[in-house]
């Protein structure tokens, strides 16, 4: 530790390079792991193109590919230009291989411990110690660490940490939102769970809108904010698939995840609908008022941030103070509505559609 | 009890994260997943606090914005960082730690108005959302030392 005042001992120095040589020491062990589990259970690779960056993933083994890929698959890309990041994944059962041991004291805070590193030496680091789950991105190799068991797997949006820890550096913000529009222009999505935000981007499917995401999405801010996809997949619940019955022919349970569990991934069941991102014209904070009808109320920047930022700040590792300023950037560059949903659903896309096309006149 | 006006704070970044609009200023404690928003003269106070002004600058400050006693602005200047301490959103700086205080952007035209002593809305809507809490979270003397070289966990 630094000593009193700015002075720096010998002893702090010489504790500071051991640390560094350890981290070194460590994250070799991890990449040593990851090449051990592709030697004994195979390895595949694929290219993608985030936000027009170019990522190369690879798995060893073929456990993890049905969890990763298929939200990815409209990012897809036939270039192999160098990668700006190659994340590596796997998972301990299938492949016999564990991650090298944490370095930093867990301690006994029981299952639902955290162990967090933010960019020491440009390395993120984070061990759920409970589910195991191990996220490591190193910017000086361009290296991701992905280790999560099938079970711990996040189906929906995977990988969110390791893009977020990426991408945030670059501009582009990982946020909690919902983006459905035209490829002029759209409206994002914002609120907690529960509020309408994901019924009412899954609402659109069945609408003229275009369709970028129902959960999270990539926020380029500034003067002319402009929101990417991200993920292709969603989460249906019950009560949505007993309310948008078109939503039945898009739905499957895919394999290996639990069998309560529906998802929809509109790369394979709805391409069509499907943008890759467009500017955003407006943000929509989604409340079920219990109406008939959909209309949308003026309201302050400060109501849609309320809305926008604690739900994305508390889901990320790692989520700082300029994650936040291009949040509140955007809600001061754009008009901001309450939208107050009526309970007939397929009005939703049609109260969206005319607050956009109105924005274009 | 007497106040020390020459007390200065800083807000507590990380992992406290903030914005400030035209008259509210919402402000987010990354560990705790709480939020808050200040109003007015609350952002003021905020602001200045930012700035490092010490408790006699800031009472000196929004006393040429509002009509009130001294000892009233210096009472709720006091109740509201007692606030912001007691939700770990500032701490304590070292003395001669001035910023630098911004010109006066909010003098209100020159006219004082009357003052409402401010109020820290908190938050807890969302705070299930938390990604758990951090256990251990590295300083600045960076990567961990191996097994039994670490310090045990206080």
């Amino acid at each position: 530790m630094a000593a009193e005042g700015l002075r720096t001992s010998a002893a702090d120095l010489t504790q500071m390079t051991s640390g560094l040589e350890a981290g070194a020491e460590y994250l070799d062990a991890l990449e040593d792991a990851f090449l051990t589990a592709e030697r004994r259970a195979g390895c595949s690779e694929q290219f993608y193109s985030v936000a027009n960056n170019p990522l190369r993933l690879r798995l060893a083994g073929d456990a993890l590919a049905p969890l990763i890929k298929p939200p990815l698959e409209h990012l897809v890309s036939s270039s192999r230009a160098t990668p700006a990041l190659t994340i590596c994944a796997w998972d301990p059962e299938t492949t016999g291989v564990h991650p090298p041991a944490c370095p930093w004291n867990a301690g006994d805070d029981g299952d639902q411990a955290k162990i967090s590193v933010s960019n020491w030496e440009g390395v993120e680091f984070a061990l759920f110690k409970g589910s195991g789950e191990l996220n490591v991105l190193d910017r000086r190799r361009k290296l991701g660490f992905h280790c999560v068991s099938r079970a711990a797997a996040i189906f929906s949006g995977p990988l969110l940490i390791q893009l977020h820890w990426w991408l945030g550096e670059l501009g582009l913000h990982c946020i909690h939102a919902g983006a459905v529009g035209f490829k002029d222009g759209g409206a994002l999505l914002v609120g907690k769970g529960g509020s309408g935000k994901s019924t009412s981007a899954l609402c659109c499917l069945d609408s003229n809108l275009g369709y970028v995401a129902d959960d999270h999405c990539l926020l380029s801010a500034g003067p002319a904010p402009y929101v990417h996809s991200l993920y292709s997949s969603g989460k249906l619940t019950a009560s949505q698939l007993d309310q948008l019955s078109f939503l039945d022919a898009l739905a499957e349970s895919p394999k290996g995840i639990a069998a309560d569990k529906t998802v929809i991934f509109l790369a394979r069941r709805a391409r069509q609908k499907l943008l890759p991102g467009f500017p955003v014209r407006m943000v929509l904070v989604p409340r079920i008022v219990g109406g008939l009808t959909t209309t949308a109320v003026t309201i302050s920047p400060v109501e849609a941030l309320k809305a926008l930022a604690p739900s994305t700040l508390f889901q990320l590792i790692g989520a700082s103070q300029r994650d936040f300023h291009a949040m509140a950037e955007l809600v001061k560059s754009v008009p901001c509505y309450r939208l107050e949903l009526g309970t007939d659903l397929r009005a939703i896309a049609g109260a969206i559609e005319r607050l956009l096309v109105r924005s274009f006149q | 009890m007497e106040i020390d006006e020459r007390l200065r704070y800083a807000i507590n970044s990380p992992p406290v994260v903030h914005e400030s609009f035209v008259d509210e200023a919402v402000i987010v404690n990354l560990n705790s997943g709480a939020y808050y928003s200040l109003d007015k003269c609350g952002l003021a106070i905020w602001n200045l606090i930012a700035a490092g002004a010490s408790i006699g600058e800031m009472v000196d400050r929004i006393s040429g914005r509002y009509t009130a006693a001294r000892e009233d602005i210096l009472a709720a200047v006091v109740e509201l960082i007692s606030s912001l301490r007691r939700e770990d959103l500032i701490q304590p700086a070292a003395e001669g730690n001035n910023l630098g205080i911004a010109p006066d952007a909010n003098s209100n035209g020159g006219e004082k108005i009357p003052f409402e002593p401010p109020r820290l809305n908190k938050f807890t809507d969302v705070e299930d959302l938390l990604v758990l809490d951090p256990i251990h979270d590295v300083d600045a003397a960076g990567w961990p030392q191996k097994g039994s070289e670490r310090p045990p966990r206080t």
